[in-house]
């Protein structure tokens, strides 16, 4: 546990040093500029439009911090050799592995509790009446980082550079958003192919259990109401097995990889 | 020997979780959207012409981000005034009085909106609004409007705006005008609604009346209803002393 949290605590400073702040940077001069616009083009919606933005942009900076933090994790350090330093210490492939993916969760929850600061504090300047809802949506995209940087890690040991593994990770944010249309897809399927639909439906990352960002409107009541606490622990669960699942695949290529 | 029987084993264990899992998740879930086909169709249609920006907003889970720019469209669309008509060269029916203030891509516009985003309740309120009062087509208000109960059966306004536009084509402008008063009283209320209610109690000759609703829209986070408001109060305190002494 103590290596894990070492390499936990490694991988948290390095992602600082390295990218995370810069894009932080940017994020604020994003909902700057956006602010600017949505006074002028949003009329009576100026929150409505303020808020929405600023929860896709720290989404959207989450997911890019995630995939690209996760998919150089490894293939970085076997490029540069550096992981050899560190395997030939007493510690366990798995253990590396499980500190380095927490590190990164660690990295990206920090950039999103920052990113959540810096809007809401604007929100608060333009009058917005405090909401709890806004929590749970922050909630449970920490949990959205969770998968995504579960598959992330995956494919970057899985294929063979970093542009496919980005693309893998990416298609897969893509087709987990799209879960529930597909199954609608999959209806209208001849009889022999919905077996094969549903199996793909239920094996691919489902994030829309986690997009509370699209009902945030409900108010933090109903939201609970609808999405009901059985439904919350159940969805909280999957992600964490999901995120297992991926984690073991990732550490059976790496433990059959030789340096 | 033995690690290459538990690896199997195991992946099947975690992969089954999943399903488990994903069975239970299933029946606590509900998708309460309109499928991607419904709205496509809407938006990739003539009028509209926006299918790919729709479907990336789905995709990308990002429908309430795609519903805001389709609304700030509809805004730019009903506060400028039609110059061009898409269906010109088609011979539409439509094109005889177009420019006139018709605004005849509203209510596919609205639906665009509220495909996207079935909670979006203002727009529900700012277009049926407009088109029952502004442009004179209730049928449209009331298409939108059952939309929207159907979408949220427990948000009670829009049966409130469905009655008084009801009492509209009836020609019970006194019934309206007592729904109109109910709902122009909560936070979300359009300003566009307050601004029809201000304007019914100025042909009613109530002045005052109408100056309170005008004070309320000066409030507004819009600048173009607040410059419209101040204008209409400067108006109607030169009436009023008027209408005192006469």
């Amino acid at each position: 546990m103590k290596k894990i949290f070492a390499i936990s605590y490694y991988t948290v400073k390095e992602n600082i040093r390295n990218k995370i702040f810069y894009v932080l940077i940017f994020f604020v001069l994003l909902i700057f500029l956006a602010t600017l616009l949505f006074s002028v083009l949003g009329g009576e919606q100026e929150l409505r439009l303020l808020l929405d933005f600023g929860l896709a942009a720290i989404e959207l900076f989450a997911l890019l911090l995630t995939i690209f933090a996760s998919v150089t994790l490894v293939l970085e350090e076997i490029e540069n050799k550096t992981i050899y330093l560190l395997l030939t210490r007493p510690l366990s492939r798995v253990e590396y592995l499980v500190g380095r993916y927490f590190g990164i969760l660690f990295a990206v929850y920090l950039s999103i509790a920052t990113m959540s600061i810096g809007h809401i504090s604007l929100l608060l300047l333009k009058k917005w009446s405090f909401e709890l809802s806004y929590f749970f949506v922050i909630f449970s995209l920490g949990f959205k980082v969770m998968l995504i940087s579960g598959i992330a890690v995956f494919f970057s040991l899985f294929s063979t550079s970093a542009i496919s593994s980005i693309s893998f990770t990416f298609f897969f944010w893509l087709l987990g958003h799209f879960t529930e249309e597909l199954k609608f897809l999959g209806s209208k399927l001849n009889i022999f192919w919905q077996y094969p639909a549903k199996f793909f439906f239920y094996l691919i990352p489902n994030f829309q259990y986690f997009n509370f960002r699209d009902r945030i409107q409900l108010g933090f009541p109903l939201l609970l109401k609808e999405a009901n606490m059985n439904f919350i622990s159940l969805a909280i669960l999957y992600a964490l097995v999901y995120s297992t699942v991926c984690l073991f695949l990732t550490n059976l290529f790496l433990s059959r990889k030789e340096f | 020997m033995i690690t290459w029987i538990k690896i199997p084993i195991t992946v099947i264990f975690l992969m089954g979780s999943i399903f488990i899992l994903q069975f239970f998740l299933r029946k606590n879930f509900s998708y309460n959207y309109p499928f991607f086909t419904e709205i496509v169709n809407l938006s990739a249609s003539k009028e509209t012409g926006y299918g790919l920006l729709d479907l990336s907003g789905i995709i990308f889970g990002m429908r309430r981000m795609v519903a805001n720019i389709t609304w700030i469209q509809l805004l730019q669309y009903y506060g400028t005034p039609e110059v061009e008509h898409e269906h010109k060269e088609n011979g539409c029916p439509l094109c005889k009085d177009y420019g006139g203030g018709k605004y005849y891509d509203l209510l596919s516009l609205t639906q665009r909106i509220v495909r996207l985003d079935p909670y979006f309740y203002y727009a529900y309120l700012y277009s049926a609004g407009a088109l029952a009062w502004n442009l004179n087509r209730p049928e449209e208000a009331i298409l939108i409007l059952k939309e929207g109960i159907h979408n949220n059966p427990k948000y009670w306004r829009f049966r409130l705006y469905l009655a008084a536009i009801i009492y509209k084509q009836l020609n019970k402008f006194d019934k309206m005008v007592v729904l109109l008063e109910e709902a122009v009283k909560y936070s979300d209320c359009p300003s566009m609604v307050k601004v029809i209610l201000a304007n019914i109690y100025e042909k009613q000759n109530r002045y005052l009346d109408s100056l309170k609703i005008w004070l309320e829209v000066l409030t507004s986070k819009d600048e173009s209803y607040r410059l419209l408001a101040e204008k209409k109060i400067l108006e109607l305190k030169r009436r009023l002393p008027q209408i005192k002494t006469g």
